[in-house]
């Protein structure tokens, strides 16, 4: 008999994910989904309950919109767009031989991996989803209600995620033919992603939506609109939130939409394997080998500014290998294009502390790509340090130097493009703001240096990365949400504590990640 | 009798948390300077083992060494500066070229900028990568990556040399190279050599003495010589056989035994 061979390989791609957990991996989905659900339908709305004076205050406040705005915008291309952009970007793991030499079709690579890696997706996307559930208890959302808003946000993630690994295997193996192309592959992969993030957000946000209404006529590309899943989620959403409540409550237009997602994300799947299975080669892709430039004056300046000498030659090779990989420099764009588009969305706002808020919340993303790179040349490269005298200091750092060298002008870059949105800027404000962000990114980069070390990440897999990167945001939106709750927010008391945290944090996750380091065999 | 170069005593290494696979069971080895040592045994004997913990990478779960008269665990700043390691499964940095990549390594152990770059031209040409050496790793096949990183473990040019599987990607005409430059660094710069591999031939023309390691004990030690006449063999090959054991014939077909009963 044959056996379906997507299964298996969705089978691999779960084992593998969940190989930590060793024999529980098969409850993993429970072990996580169940306290996740607890904590919304119970612990949230309790705990909401409880400072229910300030968070009334809170939504209350004028600056509330433009925060919440902002949290949910981080909060979606968190469990939005990432994925999308891996699924794009991480197509050569699927070209082992060893999946060559087995009688597969591509679309069973493809599926296989798309179905084996959902339970651990949707533990995020449950997450996500039920965070925003949980702040709709209190207005009286019923049980039903809430969980057709979860499975909205399911529907809408695996068909937006499905559509970008099938998109991402076609391009692929359009450009995929040479070394160079599987760079520039990765580095589209990412950039591509930008412009669906603003189109994506402009129509959840119902800007460019609500545009397209109050230009009278329902042109062709409101229609389209019309067509993305997403607006129909968004829909019913919505109307879940103006008429909380039972079964009863509902009209018979928001199971008609619930069921439409449905049929159109399995639509979606079905056309995509089809596809797959014409666009896509399994086969080996051909490389050709690239030249080292010779050190231009940018190595030479990052030579001189990290003190020359042996150092200065590591910090050189370190920056190399992460300078010519594509994608690293494509991700820094990301997060700066995020910046502008955040920008763009929110901006205008007179709102001083606006901008601030939207970099604290990128900020994160943008030193955790950067320092991820330290283990992800694997354990063996980590050897090769540990071998070395006091190699491991050197590595330390040397990856110090160098993610400093790259997030200091892309802080400052950022930092300047959120404050074209401040009306009335003096300088003084500016000075001020850059030099706190740039102290920010650097112990944001200790911090995350020592969470990579403490928890190495070995693949070049962009979704592993994230756990690391998650654990830095959900830790500065803590900051974030306890100088609200210690009403300092927007006091300069406020904005010393979140750095003081980072910084404290940064430096004992180093201490512990360096020992890490020492002792990992 | 020459001095010691590497002393072990009842040195222990087990992995996991409560130590369930031992990999090193105490060994007590001596190996004297400028002698090449050979050592041999089945997969996961416990070789690369044995090396890391003389390269101070992996912390002994018992007992001590010395290397070079530095203490395993007191000195081993002081020993990773005297060794050079090849090791068996290298990460090196795929997106520098050859050339970089010894500059990385000559930094990593503090060689001085001007002797770094003389001496990684005069290695890569030796290699024959010479016309190579500004290409980016990525593109090397795995034996060209193999003599890049044999370069690299002799860019500091230490005393001591651990070659795990040296030429078991290379070519018959770069192994033997690689053979000849391992006899030459051994007879004409006195090095002292520790090389583990699975090629019997080498191992018999290069090693002064060899080691027999079996799931992490030391079970045979001495010349080739006297390997044999202990076993009563006349070949290293049949000599290891004897020692480690062999898959008996009527086994290596049995898997196919339930199918064919069934067809
Ligand atoms: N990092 C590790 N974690 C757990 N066990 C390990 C680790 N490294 C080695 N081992 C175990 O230690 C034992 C010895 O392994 P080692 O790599 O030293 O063998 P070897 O003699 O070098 O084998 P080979 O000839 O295949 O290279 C094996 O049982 C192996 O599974
Ligand atoms: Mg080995």
């Amino acid at each position: 008999m044959r056996r379906r061979k997507w299964l298996v390989l969705a089978k691999n791609a779960y084992l593998i994910r969940t190989s930590s957990f060793g024999s529980l991996r098969y409850a993993v989905p429970f072990l996580i989904g169940v306290p996740v659900m607890v904590a919304m339908f119970v612990v949230v709305p309790w705990a909401a309950g409880f400072f229910m004076d300030e968070l009334e205050l809170f939504f209350l406040s004028s600056a509330a919109v433009t925060f919440i705005q902002i949290i949910l915008f981080t909060m979606f291309i968190l469990f939005f767009t990432f994925p999308i952009s891996f699924s794009l970007n991480s197509g050569q793991e699927e070209h082992y031989e060893i999946l060559l030499s087995a009688p597969l079709e591509p679309k069973d690579v493809i599926l296989g991996k798309f179905v084996g890696d959902m339970p651990f997706y949707s533990v995020g996307v449950i997450a996500a989803s039920s965070f925003f559930v949980a702040l709709m208890i209190p207005l009286g959302l019923g049980a039903v209600q809430a969980f057709m808003v979860i499975g909205i946000f399911l529907l809408t993630f695996f068909s937006a995620l499905w559509i970008g690994v099938v998109i991402a295997a076609m391009i692929r193996s359009k450009i995929g033919s040479s070394a160079r192309g599987k760079d520039v592959g990765k580095a589209i992969s990412m950039t591509v992603a930008l412009p669906m993030v603003g189109l994506m957000y402009a129509i959840m946000s119902g800007k460019v939506y609500n545009a397209l209404l109050a230009s009278g006529s329902r042109g062709p590309l409101a229609f389209a609109l019309d067509l993305l899943p997403s607006s129909w989620g968004a829909d019913v959403v919505i109307s879940f939130a103006l008429n909380p409540g039972g079964v009863s409550n509902m009209s018979l237009e928001e199971p008609l939409r619930f069921a439409a997602m449905i049929v159109f994300f399995v639509g979606v799947l079905w056309a995509g394997t089809k596809l797959a299975n014409r666009a896509y080669s399994l086969e080996s892709q051909s490389f050709s080998s690239n030249l080292a430039r010779p050190e231009g004056q940018f190595y030479r300046a990052v030579r001189a500014v990290s003190g020359g000498g042996s150092f200065g030659s590591l910090v050189v090779s370190v920056f190399k290998d992460y300078g010519r990989r594509l994608e690293n420099i494509s991700k820094a764009v990301y997060v700066v294009g995020l910046v502008a588009l955040v920008t763009i969305f929110f901006g205008g706002t007179e709102d001083m502390y606006g901008g601030l808020v939207m970099l604290l919340f990128l900020l994160p993303f943008l030193a955790g790509f950067i320092v991820g790179e330290v283990t992800v040349r694997g354990k063996d490269n980590l050897f090769i340090y540990r071998k070395a005298p006091r190699g491991e200091t050197r590595l330390v750092r040397a990856r110090i130097m160098q993610s400093a060298i790259v997030i200091v002008p892309l802080a400052v870059v950022s930092t300047a493009i959120s404050l074209t949105s401040v009306a009335g800027l003096d300088t003084a404000y500016a000075v001020i703001m850059v030099t706190y962000v740039i102290a920010l990114s650097l112990s944001l980069v200790v911090f995350s240096l020592g969470l990579f070390l403490m928890f190495p990440v070995f693949s070049e897999k962009p979704a592993d990365m994230m756990g690391n990167i998650m654990v830095l945001s959900v830790f500065i939106m803590g900051c974030f949400f306890a100088t609200l709750f210690l009403s300092l927010f927007g006091e300069v008391a406020g904005w010393l504590l979140i750095l003081l945290l980072t910084s404290v944090a940064g430096a004992v996750t180093l201490a512990l990640g360096v020992r890490n380091l020492i002792t990992m065999e | 009798m020459s001095k010691v170069m590497i002393s072990t005593k009842q040195l222990s290494k087990s992995y996991g948390k409560s130590g369930r696979v031992i990999a090193l069971d105490r060994l007590n080895l001596d190996v004297y300077e400028g002698e090449t040592f050979g050592l041999l045994g089945p997969n996961g004997a416990g070789k690369t083992t044995t090396v890391r913990l003389l390269n101070c990478i992996v912390k002994p779960t018992g007992g001590s060494a010395t290397v070079g008269g530095y203490d395993l665990i007191e000195d081993s700043i002081e020993i990773k500066r005297i060794t050079g390691l090849l090791a068996e499964s290298p990460g090196l940095y795929e997106k520098l070229s050859a050339r970089e990549f010894l500059e990385f390594m000559g930094a990593l152990y503090d060689v001085p900028s001007d002797m770094l770059s003389d001496r990684a031209d005069k290695l890569l040409r030796l290699f024959g990568l010479h016309s190579r050496r500004n290409h980016l790793l990525e593109g090397y096949s795995r034996g060209m990556k193999q003599k890049v990183l044999i370069a690299a473990a002799l860019i500091h040019d230490p005393p001591l040399l651990f070659f795990d599987e040296p030429t078991s990607t290379l070519d018959p005409s770069a192994a033997l190279m690689v053979k000849d430059m391992m006899k030459g660094l051994a007879e004409n710069a006195g090095k002292t050599i520790v090389v583990c591999s699975h090629i019997l031939p080498i191992v018999e023309e290069l090693c002064d003495r060899i080691g027999i390691i079996n799931r992490g004990k030391l079970v045979a030690i001495g010349t080739l010589d006297e390997l044999l006449e202990r076993t009563g063999k006349d070949t290293l090959e049949k000599a290891y056989i004897d020692i480690t054991g062999a898959v008996q014939q009527k086994e290596l077909l049995s898997w196919r035994e339930l199918r064919s009963a069934k067809t």
